[in-house]
């Protein structure tokens, strides 16, 4: 007998505080991802100054996420190979491959943010915007990163003179001046600009508070994100970890889908290896273990 | 039930206008993306996509939509 919550597939508002039991060994993670990154925490920064005798203030831009990747494609990858922040995108996206982008699921501290903002913010459902296909939202991340890399190409192989993409609309560079200027360091908030009152706009109005799940930016703007889950995506194919779907145990309840930070589940309930960032909502979400997060096998 | 070949020409569909936000996104603010301030607005006129958008999004909800009918009929009986 099909689960009475298959009738209608629910957009319901998860109880916020049983959503936090259930997920809190990833909520904890996320805080330490934003005080491991973050400044004027940055323990990782210190860590790595501590190590190689750097004296630059670490804050998130030690790491950044972006300009590496510009560099990759516009024919500059070299001179950021040896840079912390070409080891960081470099680990990222092969730890994608082996594991999937938990990077992104479980220490991102913009898209923790994001998230949180979301999950803060006491808004119903629906009046949230959720695609209910992931090929549509598919479409749009890698229209994006597609556009991203054409942009980085022109720049980097100097084909005409525009502005640069990756440090304009930096979503990290927002999340850290908010960060330093909340913290006391009021010359911070110089930084601001047109770009980055488009990126706070988008970032935690838009992609947070208006999206289902808080991670428009992540599914829409980041980079990084859909690099590392095309790297997930092909690690897939090779019988890496990834969250697979059992159908012999699902009840159709739609928990899963309505979970999902990311839209990655759509009516076949099968994550959407595109898309899915491994934050394993849908695992704990499911009443009868139709999730689980395993190496290979079958779909 | 959309038919798989109307959903990949969706999905292609927002892959192209998706793919065409980057490139114009590097023309909007200076190059040095500092606010252009060539007009009182400052930049201001960057967030009427974005608000635009967000407007559109948002009274495509069924409740709002009925909410702005009853609004419209109000005024309607008002004249």
């Amino acid at each position: 007998m099909a689960h009475p919550m298959a009738q209608k597939e629910r957009a319901t508002d998860m109880p916020a505080l049983a959503t936090l039991k259930r997920n809190k060994w990833r909520y904890l993670s996320l805080v330490a991802g934003f005080l491991l990154f973050v400044a004027p925490f940055a323990l990782l920064g210190r860590g790595v100054n501590l190590l190689i005798g750097g004296i630059a203030d670490p804050t998130i831009h030690t790491f950044c996420y972006r300009m590496p990747l510009a560099a990759l494609f516009g024919g500059g990858f070299l001179t950021v190979l040896g840079t912390v922040a070409g080891v960081l995108v470099i680990g990222v996206v092969s730890a994608s491959f082996f594991l999937g982008p938990a990077f992104c699921g479980w220490l991102c501290p913009a898209g923790a943010v994001s998230e949180a903002v979301s999950r803060v913010v006491p808004l119903s459902e629906r009046y949230r915007l959720r695609l209910k296909d992931p090929a549509v939202t598919r479409g749009l991340r890698y229209g994006f990163f597609t556009g991203f890399v054409a942009v980085a190409v022109v720049i980097g192989y100097k084909l005409a003179t525009i502005g640069s993409l990756t440090c304009k609309y930096c979503t990290p560079s927002v999340l850290q001046t908010l960060a330093s200027g909340l913290t006391g360091d009021i010359t911070a908030l110089s930084y601001w600009h047109t770009g980055s009152i488009l990126t706070l706009f988008s970032w935690l109005l838009v992609g947070g508070v208006f999206m289902s799940g808080g991670r428009g930016m992540c599914l829409f703007f980041c980079p990084l994100g859909a690099l590392s889950s095309l790297s997930h995506t092909i690690g897939k194919k090779f019988g890496m970890y990834r969250v697979a779907f059992n159908a012999g145990k699902c009840a159709g309840c739609a928990e899963c889908k309505v979970s999902c930070p990311t839209w990655a589940i759509g009516s076949d309930r099968i994550p959407d290896s595109t898309l899915c960032n491994t934050c394993r909502e849908c695992t704990t979400a499911c009443p009868r273990g139709s999730y689980e997060y395993r190496r290979g096998g079958p779909e | 039930m959309i038919p798989a070949l109307v959903r990949e020409k969706t999905g292609m569909l927002a892959f192209g206008i998706a793919a065409l936000f980057p490139p114009f996104a590097t023309l909007i603010p200076a190059s040095c993306g500092v606010a252009c301030g060539g007009c009182p607005l400052t930049g201001g006129c960057l967030a009427i996509p974005a608000v635009a958008a967000g407007i559109g999004v948002f009274s495509s909800r069924p409740r709002i939509r009925a909410i702005a009918t009853r609004i419209r009929e109000g005024i309607a009986k008002l004249s």
